[in-house]
């Protein structure tokens, strides 16, 4: 987590009123007296010439910042808040007064915190759950004891954070139909190191000393003249690539869909799919598999295909710098490494991911599709909101079961991070919308139960070197089948 | 909505500041209206300029509380001691006040230092008041008001040289 854009800007002029208020008072007091003839009523002017006196004009501190707000180091995300520490500016006043600061989180009309020169003060603001977003908006004005005196309001840059997506429990790994490298955990199907048995045959040329099995050879050798030696298949990698769809960010609440202004703080879709993304990142990558990042709206350039737990930071970082945007036109689809597995994480609101899976399903790539849509609350204010939610998810129930129909599995993504509550179903469902539980409450198995599945598939898959088709049909079929 | 809040203690609602200067304002005003109906006018003013973020509101509630005081309290009233802090408290509260949003908190070091510079200044305005107390009950013996006025003379000059040093 880290400060972003640096620099300030002064608004506004610096005089303050409050010395202009004390003259004007104290001649008013004394006119008052000197009309009344009343030396007390002259005294109450006494004050007010004195704070008029007072209200010089404050040491200008041009365009520096009075105060700084930085993410606490010392204690980091406590829940959902985060915790910053506001400081006085390196530009800021050393002289006695009070510093007035201004603070606005997203969304929430501004407060005031008025400290002394120099002291410090913690504050809790919301984290969002993952991603990069402004927590806080902020500035300050410096006045004299007197309050007669102030210096220009001086807005600071916004706080922004950068919360890395949490890694969730490991999933099981599918193996990939054609496996690479010769690290990893997975069996492959050509000769060479690694643990699996794949014959025992007598010494040949090539073959290594250390490869001998004596027990073979005194049993099957009875006259001792041939060496028997154990083959095995060779240990390989799956490749894994992870395509994220970042055109929609849909919020859990329904009534968010229809609000403007900046995005709420609370879990959405791309918060989904970054928990999801990282788990099943993770998950590959603690077993030796390769694991690129694609995005589908090409704002950035895939991360390629890697392994280590330096990359796993690498791909949580680039999920993290992930926010909204439109798809370009492409004048190609994405091209997945020859037979990774490829795994897309959308809130499948529109055809294109499902298109997408369907071709390199066809192109003979084992695919999930991982739905990351949070649980949703139903919120909506108007019937017209109503029947549009309404036909939102009708048309991406539809879009789900064509896709299992076409033997593609959709995980839902929400079971990624425990911190989304339930997995399944509606939560604080309004009854106007309890007819309704059957749309807003996410179908298939859970991203464990998912990857689980796909992994038994695949494997009875390499196995019987069967067809794929027919393996991955039976794993959406599968999928559907789960409650 | 999730407001940024501050974490530790030591921190007085601005809530309460801004009540208690509408009490204040109040309490003067009680005193120079004298239990006229027309006290819920100040009173009125007094919380409107100590919510509303108004320099108009302030100057209106401080004019009708100077004003009132001249015309309604009778000269060489002990009050005016009272009445010479609390004017400076609440011109000083409200001019604090009309630069803030409604809500957030003031520290209670901050509010140590307002004091700080409240009694300064009232080290220096209430022997004035005391002063024209005198001028006004002894105006015709020459000797009372020239040994008062040498009497804050010198006062003011060990204030002075004592803020040098």
């Amino acid at each position: 987590m880290g400060r972003g854009r640096t620099g300030s800007r002064a608004t506004g002029p610096a005089r303050s009123p409050g010395a202009a208020l004390a003259v004007i008072l104290a001649l008013v007091c004394v006119v008052a007296g000197f009309v009344a003839g009343r030396p007390d009523a002259v005294a109450l002017a006494a004050p007010f010439a004195l704070l008029a006196l007072a209200g010089r004009p404050t040491p200008g501190v041009g365009e520096a910042r009075l105060v700084d707000v930085t993410p606490d180091r010392r204690t980091e995300v406590q829940g959902s808040r985060l915790r910053l520490l506001l400081t006085q500016g390196s530009g800021g006043p050393s002289a006695d007064g009070l510093v007035a600061t201004i603070l606005a989180a997203p969304g929430c009309p501004p407060d005031a915190l008025v400290l002394r020169t120099g002291e410090e003060c913690p504050l809790l603001v919301h984290a969002p759950f993952s991603g990069e977003r402004d927590v806080l908006s902020y500035g300050a004005a410096r006045f004299i004891a007197e309050v007669t005196g102030s210096s220009p309001f001086v807005s600071s840059p916004p706080v922004r954070v950068s919360i890395l997506p949490s890694i969730g429990a490991l999933l099981a790994r599918a193996g990939s139909r054609r496996l690479v490298g010769l690290a990893g955990t997975h069996v492959s199907r050509r000769p060479g190191e690694g643990g699996e048995l794949r014959s025992v045959a007598p010494l040949q040329a090539g073959d290594a000393l250390r490869r001998i099995d004596w027990r073979a050879t005194a049993r099957r050798s009875t006259d001792q003249d041939r060496l028997m030696v154990r083959r095995s298949y060779a240990d390989a990698e799956a490749s894994v690539f992870l395509v994220i769809d970042q055109a929609h960010d849909l919020p859990a609440s329904t009534a968010d869909w229809f609000a403007a202004g900046p995005p709420r703080p609370g879990p959405g879709s791309l918060h989904v799919a970054r928990a999801a993304a990282t788990t099943v990142a993770a998950s590959f990558l603690a077993g030796g598999d390769r694991v690129g990042l694609h995005d589908l709206s090409g704002t950035r350039r895939p991360l390629r295909s890697a392994g280590g737990a330096r990359h796993l930071e690498q791909i949580r970082t680039r999920l993290a710098g992930l926010s909204v945007a439109p798809r370009r036109r492409r004048r190609r689809d994405p091209v997945p490494p020859p037979g990774a597995i490829v795994v897309l994480f959308s809130a499948f609101l529109d055809a294109e991911p499902a298109r997408l899976l369907r071709l390199w399903h066809a192109q003979g790539h084992l695919v999930a599709g991982v739905d990351c849509v949070p649980p949703l609350q139903p919120g909506t204010t108007t019937t017209a909101q109503a029947e549009a939610v309404r036909l939102t998810l009708l048309r991406r129930r539809l879009l789900l079961e064509a896709m299992g129909d076409d033997g593609i599995p959709v995980f839902v993504g929400a079971s990624a991070d425990a911190r989304l509550g339930p997995r399944h179903g509606v939560r604080g469902r309004t009854a106007p919308d309890a007819g309704r539980a059957d749309l807003f409450s996410a179908t298939g198995p859970d991203l464990e139960s998912g990857f689980r599945l796909l992994a038994r598939q695949a494997g009875r898959r390499v196995g019987s070197f069967g067809g794929a088709a027919g393996s991955a049909a039976g794993v959406g079929r599968a999928g559907g089948r789960i409650p | 909505m999730d407001r940024a809040v501050p974490d530790r203690t030591g921190l007085v609602p601005l809530t309460l500041v801004r009540g208690a200067t509408a009490l204040i304002a109040a309490m003067l005003g009680t005193l120079v209206w004298q239990g006229s109906a027309w006290i819920l006018v100040p009173v009125l003013v007094a919380v409107g300029a100590a919510v509303l973020p108004s320099i108009g509101l302030a100057l209106l509630s401080l004019m009708l509380l100077v004003v009132a005081y001249a015309v309604n309290l009778p000269a060489g009233s002990p009050w005016l001691l009272v009445f010479v802090a609390g004017l400076h408290a609440v011109f000083v509260l409200y001019l604090l006040l009309v630069h803030l949003p409604l809500r957030g908190w003031i520290s209670v070091a901050a509010l140590r230092e307002l004091a700080r510079s409240f009694l300064r200044i009232q080290a220096v305005a209430q022997p004035v008041a005391l002063l024209a107390l005198l001028v006004g009950d002894a105006g015709s013996s020459l000797t009372v008001v020239v040994v008062g006025v040498a009497a804050f003379c010198c006062w003011a000059l060990w204030l002075v040289r004592r803020r040098r040093v």
